[in-house]
């Protein structure tokens, strides 16, 4: 898999004593759809992954495809709304082998220079009792087209998490506009 | 260890003002956050909205999507001279709104866009919103500011803080 990049440990605060901390970033290169954190350290509370996407498959949209550990087993299951300016569609799944955030992105049919923006929170990430829960905040407007997505999605493992992978969908790749920045959020001691 | 997340500025308004605005926006992050606190209006009900660099050209769109508790419901809008951060009448005089605003990329070369968060609990303003926003400008965004849809001025107590997220 191109494009994997190995994660940093960062060290940082929202407030007080570095709460939230960077610890790793990267971009599309125009030649993998995959951007992977990995060896994504345990002394956290949550993660955050912030960024724009910006896929070069066909069609204003794209799908947004996350894997965590390299599982891609049947075991994800996903509830979404997706708002596209006239209505809102609630839909959600079982037995996914990814957590598939659908119509997330831009596709190569969305304007120039025009990205996706998502925020991407993972909660407990470390723990071995619970089963993951992945939460998305995301979408793009496309001056008169584009969705919003708010979405869910459960991973059942409860194995920690150490590896992020993002994948673009329609097989395609990520556009060089794509950026992908990990954070860590600490609990308190 | 560098500091990624921390606050740039805040403004609490000690009287009723047309707009908040942070200007001469640092340079050294990759995104920015406001939290906007107690929102109200000095009359009647507005829609929240934002400016970038003073740009009231119509290069604003957006898409949102709202729930009042009995439906969730969605609306687009293009050509705006602002971009609309709840759409619909959200802030009031007496209902205190509160917004996320995220501004994804605020340096970069690309079109800039937004996404935000906002609630208010009352009788006149009781909806959760969200809502992407696009700036079809791919300039640097160095101010930002906050004001109502219908010239109206932002009550005193309202609250807003702008935060620099820098990535590794």
């Amino acid at each position: 898999m191109s494009g994997v990049l190995a994660g940093l440990i960062g060290s940082f605060p929202a407030g007080a004593a570095g709460a939230f901390e960077s610890i790793a970033s990267a971009s599309g290169t125009g030649s993998s759809g995959t951007i992977t954190f990995s060896s994504i350290p345990s002394t956290y509370q949550h993660l955050q992954i912030r960024g724009t996407a910006d896929s070069s498959g066909a069609g204003t949209q794209q799908d947004l495809f996350i894997t965590l550990n390299g599982v891609t087993s049947a075991s994800y299951t996903w509830h979404q709304m997706r708002a596209t300016g006239t209505g809102v569609s609630p839909s959600g799944g079982v037995s996914l082998t990814n957590a598939s955030v659908y119509d997330a992105v831009t596709g190569n049919s969305a304007l120039a220079n025009v990205t996706a923006a998502i925020i991407l929170d993972i909660h407990d990430y470390a723990s071995t009792t619970k089963n993951k829960t992945l939460r998305l905040f995301g979408g793009f407007d496309n001056n008169g087209s584009g969705q919003l997505v708010l979405h869910s999605n459960l991973l059942i493992n409860t194995s920690a998490i150490s590896s992020i992978s993002l994948i673009s969908g329609g097989g395609a790749n990520w556009e060089t506009t794509t950026q992908f920045a990990l954070y860590g959020i600490k609990g308190a001691a | 260890m560098p500091v990624t997340y921390e606050p740039i500025a805040t403004t609490t308004l000690g009287a009723a003002a047309a707009n908040i605005t942070f200007s001469s926006i640092s340079s050294a992050y990759t995104d920015l956050k406001i939290i906007v606190a107690n929102y109200k209006t000095a009359s009647g009900t507005q829609d929240i909205c934002l400016r970038l660099n003073g740009d009231s050209s119509t290069v604003y769109s957006f898409t949102a999507m709202r729930g009042d508790g009995t439906l969730a419901t969605s609306n687009r809008g293009t050509a705006y001279p602002r971009a609309m951060l709840a759409p619909g009448s959200w802030s009031s005089t007496t209902v205190p709104a509160t917004s996320i605003i995220d501004i994804f990329n605020y340096l970069g070369s690309t079109n800039k866009t937004i996404l935000c968060k906002t609630a208010a609990e009352g009788t006149e303003a009781n909806q959760i919103h969200v809502s992407v926003n696009l700036w079809r400008n791919t300039s640097a965004i160095n101010s930002v500011a906050i004001f109502n849809s219908g010239s109206v001025n932002i009550s005193a107590g309202t609250t807003a803080t702008l935060y620099g997220i820098k990535k590794a």
